[in-house]
C-alpha cells in the first residue's frame, strides 16, 4: 500500500496542473522573501512619541500612524486613568493591555467607522483621525508600560494567512483531479485491471490526494516560519495576541473586552492558524475528492466542486453584511469558521473574525472545527472509496 | 502440467434495451484466440467482461472453476489487458510508465527492471525508454500498451485491437513476439485485420451482434466456404454489375481488364475460376449482408 500511495504521489506531482500549483507556492514564497527582506523587515525604526516613550528602543513601524512598540513605555496617566474607570484594568499586571484600551478607541470596522467609546457613536472616518481624537483627549503620562515585541510572529501570521487561503484553492483543484484526471486521460482501464482491487486503489489515490494537499501546505508554513524567525527571531512567543499582534489586536473591540479572559499567546496562535487552514485543506480536500470520484472527467470535476464551494461564499456575502447590522452572534462565528469561505473570503474580517473567535467568547470553536472537519473529512473518505470502488466503466465501443 | 481453462458460461452484457453481448459461451483453454467481428459486434464489452471490468448483466466468467468476481486479486494478478483506446501519462517516460504499471502489478524492482529491459527490446523501444510518452507516435504508444500487457508474464493475456496503428514491420515483429509469448498461456486479440491473427491464431471467434456465430480453427471455419470463393477475369464496364450482384473482395488491374475476387454460392461465370477460400472471404462472407445468400 505504501509503495502504491508513494506512485500515486509521485504521478500526481508530475499533473501539469499540479506542477502549476507549486510554483505559485514558489512564487508567493519568493514574495514573501522579498517582501520582508526589502520592506516589513526594514520597517524597524526608532520610535518616539507624546502618547509614549519608547526610551530610545526600537519600535517597529507598521505604518506611518501606527507602530509595534517593544519594550517601551507608556506615558499617558490621564490615559490610564481613564481607561482604567471604564474598563477596570489593572496596569501594573499586564502592561501590554494598555495597547488594547488605546485601541478601544478606534474600533474600527472594515469599513473605516470610527468608534468613540466616550459618547458611544459611531461615525465614518479614518483610523488618523481615531488616532487624532486619543491624542486630544489624552495628555503625556508618565505611568510606564512595558510593550511586548512580536513583530515575528505577527508577520507569520499574516504570510500563513496567504499560504492557508492558496492551499485551500489548491487543495480543491488538486483533489478534483485525483480520480477524474484518470477518467480524462483514460488511464483508468489501466488501473482498473491492476493487481490491486478499485478499494485498495482508491484508498492510496485519496490518501495520496491528501498527503499532497496537506503536505504541501505544512512545507510551506514552515518554511514560511523559517524565513520569518530568521529575520525576526522567536522572541515573542509567549505574548499576548491581543495586544502584541497589532492586527489581531484590532479586532478586540470593547465589545469584545468581556472576553479577555481567554488569553492566547502568539505561539498558540500561529499553532491555531495551522490547525485551523490544516482543518481546512482537510476537509475541502476530502470533499473535492469524492467529486471527483463521481465524475466523469476533469472538468466535470472542477466545475462541480467550484460550483458547490462557491455557492456558500454568496450566503457569505449575505451573512457579511448583516454582521454591520446586527453584533457577532455565535452562529455567525460558527458559519464564518466553516473552511469553504475561507477559500473565497479574501477580505480580512473573515480572517480576523477567526482570530477573534479563537480569543474571544467562541474559542471553544476553535477546537471543535478541526474535530468537526476530521469527522467530516472520514465520511467523504470513506464515500469517495465506496464511490470508486463500486465504479464500472462506460462501454466502449458498444 | 494441466493448463489454465477459462470459460464464460451463458455471458450477458445488456445497456439499456442495447444488448452487447448475447447468452455468449466458450471455454479457454491455453493457446491463441482471435475475437472477429464488425464494429459494435461486442468484442470489447466481451474483454472487459473477461477482465472483470465490467458486471455482466447475467452468465459468469470462470477462471479453472471459479468465478474471476471472487478470485478478486489472485485473477488480476494473472491478467494482461491491452484496451482498445485508453491514455498514457504524458508526462511520464516510457520506462517511468512500465515501472508505474509494474508496481501496480504488485511485482518487484528487480524483476520489473529485468523484464521492463527485455520488453522494451521486444517492442522496439529501447533506444525511446528516456523519452516522455507525448512525444511518441500512436504506433509507438500502441506498442509500449502491449509492453504493458505482457509486464507481468500473464497467464491470460486479452489483447484489443493491438495492432492498430503499427506499421507492416511491427506488426510481424508483434506476431512473433505473441507466437513465443502464448506459449501455455491463453491469449484473446480482437482484431478487424483478419492477416494479423491468419497465422498465430489456434482458434477464430466470430462474433456478431453480441452473438458467437461460429468458432474454430482458420481451416475449419475457411472450410465452410471453400466452394464458394471464384475468381473472375473481366472489363471494367462490367465490375459494377458484378459488385451489385456479388460480394466482392478484391479487385486486380490485369492489363485492360479487372480480375475480381468475389464471393458466389454457384459459379458465377463460365470463365470463373474456383480460388482457395482465406479467412478474409469468411470475414467478408459473414458480414456482408448483400449479394451472398448465407
Amino acid at each position: 500500500m505504501i509503495s502504491l500511495i508513494s506512485d500515486e504521489n509521485r504521478k500526481l506531482l508530475k499533473n501539469r496542473i499540479v506542477q502549476g500549483i507549486l510554483l505559485l507556492y514558489c512564487l508567493l514564497f519568493i514574495y514573501f522573501a522579498v517582501d520582508i527582506i526589502f520592506f516589513t523587515h526594514r520597517g524597524y525604526d526608532k520610535y518616539d512619541g507624546e502618547f509614549a516613550i519608547f526610551s530610545g528602543l526600537e519600535a517597529i513601524k507598521w505604518e506611518k500612524e501606527q507602530c509595534m512598540p517593544f519594550d517601551g513605555k507608556v506615558l499617558d496617566e490621564d490615559f490610564l486613568a481613564e481607561a482604567e474607570k471604564r474598563f477596570g484594568f489593572q496596569y501594573d499586571v499586564c502592561s501590554c493591555e494598555i495597547y488594547s484600551v488605546y485601541n478601544c478607541f478606534i474600533d474600527r470596522t472594515p469599513m473605516g467607522t470610527v468608534y468613540d467609546p466616550v459618547t458611544g457613536t459611531a461615525t465614518v472616518g479614518t483610523v488618523i483621525e481615531g488616532f487624532k481624537k486619543i491624542e486630544d483627549v489624552i495628555p503625556a503620562s508618565s505611568v510606564p508600560a512595558l510593550y511586548r515585541y512580536s513583530g515575528g510572529y505577527e508577520v507569520l501570521c499574516q504570510k500563513l494567512s496567504f499560504v492557508g487561503i492558496l492551499s485551500v484553492a489548491a487543495s480543491l483543484i488538486i483533489s478534483a483531479l485525483v480520480f477524474s484526471g484518470e477518467y480524462t486521460a483514460g488511464t483508468d482501464v489501466l488501473l482498473l485491471t491492476s493487481k490491486f482491487g478499485r478499494s485498495r486503489l482508491a484508498v492510496a489515490k485519496t490518501l495520496s490526494g491528501i498527503i499532497i494537499c496537506t503536505g504541501v501546505f505544512l512545507l510551506f508554513s514552515l518554511l514560511t516560519a523559517l524565513l520569518c524567525f530568521s529575520f525576526y527571531g522567536f522572541s515573542g512567543a509567549d505574548g499576548d495576541i491581543r495586544l502584541s499582534l497589532m492586527r489581531n489586536a484590532d479586532e478586540i473591540t470593547t465589545e469584545n473586552l468581556r472576553f479577555f479572559g481567554n488569553a492566547v499567546t502568539n505561539a498558540e496562535f500561529t499553532g491555531f492558524i495551522i490547525l485551523v487552514f490544516f482543518s481546512a485543506i482537510l476537509i475541502v480536500s476530502t470533499s473535492a475528492l469524492l467529486i471527483s470520484a463521481l465524475s466523469h472527467g476533469s472538468f466535470s470535476a472542477l466545475s462541480i466542486t467550484f460550483a458547490v464551494f462557491s455557492f456558500p461564499l454568496a450566503v457569505r456575502a449575505i451573512v457579511h453584511s448583516y454582521e454591520y447590522i446586527v453584533p457577532y452572534s455565535a452562529t455567525d462565528s460558527c458559519f464564518a469558521l466553516f473552511p469553504v469561505i475561507l477559500i473565497a473570503d479574501w477580505s480580512k474580517t473573515l480572517w480576523w473574525g477567526i482570530s477573534y473567535n479563537i480569543a474571544g467568547e467562541n474559542y471553544p470553536y476553535a477546537v471543535i472545527f478541526p474535530l468537526i472537519a476530521l469527522v467530516l473529512s472520514a465520511v467523504f473518505v470513506f464515500l469517495s472509496i465506496f464511490a470508486y470502488g463500486k465504479r464500472r466503466l462506460r462501454c466502449v465501443g458498444v | 502440467m494441466k493448463g489454465d481453462e477459462l470459460v464464460i458460461d451463458r455471458l450477458t452484457k445488456n445497456f439499456g434495451n442495447k444488448i452487447a453481448v448475447d447468452r455468449l459461451s466458450f471455454s479457454f483453454s491455453p493457446g491463441v484466440y482471435a475475437l472477429l467481428g464488425s464494429n459494435g459486434a461486442g468484442k470489447t464489452t466481451l474483454m472487459r467482461l473477461i477482465c472483470d471490468i465490467l458486471s455482466p448483466s447475467s452468465g459468469e466468467v470462470r477462471f479453472n472453476g471459479r468465478e474471476i468476481g471472487s478470485l478478486g486479486e489472485n485473477y488480476r494478478d494473472i491478467l494482461g489487458y491491452l484496451p482498445q483506446s485508453f491514455g498514457f501519462y504524458p508526462n511520464f517516460t516510457a520506462e517511468k510508465f512500465l515501472f508505474y504499471m509494474a508496481s501496480l502489478k504488485g511485482i518487484d524492482k528487480k524483476t520489473a527492471e529485468k523484464r521492463i529491459e527485455e520488453l522494451l527490446e521486444s517492442v522496439s523501444l529501447s533506444d525511446e525508454k528516456k523519452q516522455k510518452i507525448k512525444t511518441f507516435s500512436g504506433g509507438m504508444k500502441q506498442r509500449l500498451g502491449i509492453a504493458q500487457a505482457m509486464l507481468s508474464e500473464p497467464r491470460v493475456l486479452i489483447l484489443d485491437e493491438p495492432t492498430a496503428g503499427l506499421d507492416p514491420k511491427e506488426r510481424v515483429r508483434f506476431r512473433n513476439l505473441l507466437s513465443v509469448f502464448s506459449k501455455d498461456r491463453i491469449v484473446i486479440i480482437s482484431t478487424h485485420i483478419v492477416s494479423d491473427i491468419e497465422h498465430i491464431a489456434d482458434k477464430i471467434l466470430i462474433m456478431k451482434n453480441g452473438e458467437l456465430i461460429r468458432s474454430g480453427t482458420a481451416e475449419e471455419l475457411t472450410d465452410k466456404i471453400k466452394d464458394r470463393v471464384y475468381e473472375i477475369s473481366t472489363s471494367y464496364e462490367r465490375l459494377c454489375e458484378i459488385e451489385e450482384k456479388y460480394t466482392v473482395i478484391n479487385i486486380n488491374t490485369e492489363g485492360e481488364n479487372a480480375v475480381i475476387r468475389i464471393l458466389s454460392d454457384e459459379k458465377p461465370t463460365e470463365n470463373a475460376k474456383k480460388c482457395e477460400a482465406r479467412l478474409e472471404d469468411l470475414y467478408l462472407y459473414c458480414f456482408n449482408d448483400s449479394g451472398v445468400k448465407k
